[in-house]
């Protein structure tokens, strides 16, 4: 009798124990494809709203800005460029510094995106890593080679964020946080020398022409 | 007569081991997690490299840049492609080499196929018909084939003219250089020219392909030499490892590194240093 038992419950553990991984595979699937589909639509959204119409240059700053909110994760980045620095400041500072990672991001990637060529995404699957899925497309131009970009997704409270873009092997964050974490050090391991510069090359993409 | 060559490879050799030895900058002296980082950032002689970028930089500003200018300026986009498939194409011994020491068979195969193609119905290797027929270019050298053996790269270099660099990358292009049979052949039958017409040619191509590139990078950046530095070592990663499975692809996660409230730990440079 208690053999029997012993089986049924084995049984039993071993159904459940199949069933919540198959549950767990339809999930990550459905992890994957979600973040692949947040991609294509981000990438469709982007065009319709920044690159097809004819608008002003201040309209089409508030447009970049609002999709950037929309499906970057911009506050964990900008934590995460500046490393261990961000323990060491207050409240307040980390308030100001991350409205200026803000406007960075925004003075220096939304002009790249008046005027562009058209170009096409073409999203060729993904990988996953942990809690992050690598959404793998690549970008073709006519008459040049395709470049290859990975977009690194992340759901933070239900919404798809994108936390890092990797192009040709060359991630953003990696490469925005050396210089970040190169411009404190040298102002003797100090945040507010980096938000000079970053206040010093905000006026200055904003006043450049191109 | 053994040519400005030669001398100017053991120049750099020279220049390597100074540059090495001279001039490191001290370790913060206990803090740990400062130590960390400045074991990732691997740039001990910064002062010396930052020196010799801004050097660098004069000089691309003075020669250089604007002697790329004039090149873009006066030969179509069609004439400076075939310049440049014409060198690569006569760079296939070397990529060969380096393939056959990595044991990479298939691209070997595919560098061959190229050469074929390209020296025939690419017109002297004037067009990159290869690439249209589904053999893709790769670029191969000694430096990425001594990373596959296992050797690290060392400290960060910045070199005089060359640009970013590391120890390991530095020697790997003095190998391929040696190893090059137009170089061989042009340094045994005093005909340097050759050889010096061909590393001028090549690095104006180099600069030609980066101008927007380095254009965008040098407005945007807050640190450009550190910029440049990040960027460098991903890209090599990215070539090294064949452009499959980059170690960018395998850092850990952003949000469970912020929600522990400690976002350097263990994640930079796993993909950049050694």
């Amino acid at each position: 009798m208690i053999q029997f038992r012993c089986g049924l419950i084995a049984t039993f553990f071993t159904i459940s124990l199949i069933l919540s991984a198959s549950i767990t595979q339809v999930r990550a699937a459905e992890y994957a494809t979600g973040a692949e589909k947040f991609i294509s639509s981000l990438a469709s959204k982007a065009e319709v709203s920044l690159l097809s119409e004819k608008i002003s240059a201040a309209e089409h700053q508030r447009r970049f800005r609002e999709l950037m909110l929309d499906s970057f994760d911009l506050k964990g980045v900008g934590k995460w460029v500046i490393g261990r620095y961000w323990r060491r400041i207050s409240k307040s500072e980390r308030t100001k510094y991350l409205s200026l990672f803000e406007e960075f991001i925004v003075a220096t990637y939304s002009k790249r995106f008046r005027g562009y060529t058209k170009a096409k995404l073409q999203i060729n699957g993904t990988t996953q890593h942990k809690s992050s899925v690598f959404v793998n497309s690549q970008i073709n131009r006519e008459g040049s080679k395709p470049i290859r970009v990975v977009w690194r997704v992340k759901v933070l409270n239900g919404k798809h964020k994108i936390i890092d873009i990797i192009i040709e092997g060359v991630s953003w964050i990696q490469t925005q946080r050396s210089e970040f974490v190169s411009v404190i050090r040298n102002s003797g391991g100090k945040v507010s020398g980096l938000m000079k510069a970053l206040r010093k090359k905000i006026v200055y993409l904003t006043n450049s022409e191109d | 007569m053994r040519g400005n060559h030669f001398s100017l490879k053991r120049f750099m050799a020279f220049l390597l081991v100074i540059l090495t030895v001279v001039n490191c900058a001290s370790a913060p002296d206990n803090d740990k997690e400062a130590l960390t980082e400045l074991k990732k950032i691997n740039d001990p002689i910064e002062p010396t490299n930052r020196w010799i970028f801004k050097f660098n930089q004069g000089i691309d500003a003075v020669i250089v840049k604007p002697v790329t200018g004039v090149y873009r300026g006066v030969l179509p986009d069609l004439v400076r492609n075939s310049i440049h498939n014409f060198l690569n194409n006569i760079k296939t011994p070397v990529v060969l080499a380096n393939d056959v020491l990595q044991g990479e068979g298939e691209r070997a195969g595919n560098t061959i196929m190229r050469f074929i193609i390209n020296s025939s119905a690419g017109i002297a290797g004037l067009r990159d018909q290869a690439t249209g027929w589904g053999f893709e270019d790769h670029d191969e050298d000694f430096g990425q084939t001594l990373a596959v053996w296992g050797v690290g790269e060392g400290p960060y270099l910045m070199l005089p003219i060359f640009g970013p660099s590391n120890p390991r990358d530095a020697v790997g292009k003095l190998i391929d250089n040696l190893l090059d049979p137009i170089n061989l052949w042009a340094d045994n039958s005093d005909k340097e020219w050759v050889s010096i017409t061909r590393t001028a040619v090549s690095g104006l191509d180099k600069r030609d392909r980066l101008w927007d590139i380095l254009d965008d990078l040098e407005k945007s950046s807050i640190d450009y030499y550190a910029a440049i530095r990040s960027l460098y070592r991903q890209r090599r990663n990215e070539d090294i490892s064949n452009g499959s499975g980059s170690k960018n692809n395998k850092t850990p996660s952003l949000a469970e590194t912020v929600a522990k409230k400690d976002p350097l730990k263990g994640t930079q440079n796993s993909t950049v240093g050694p």
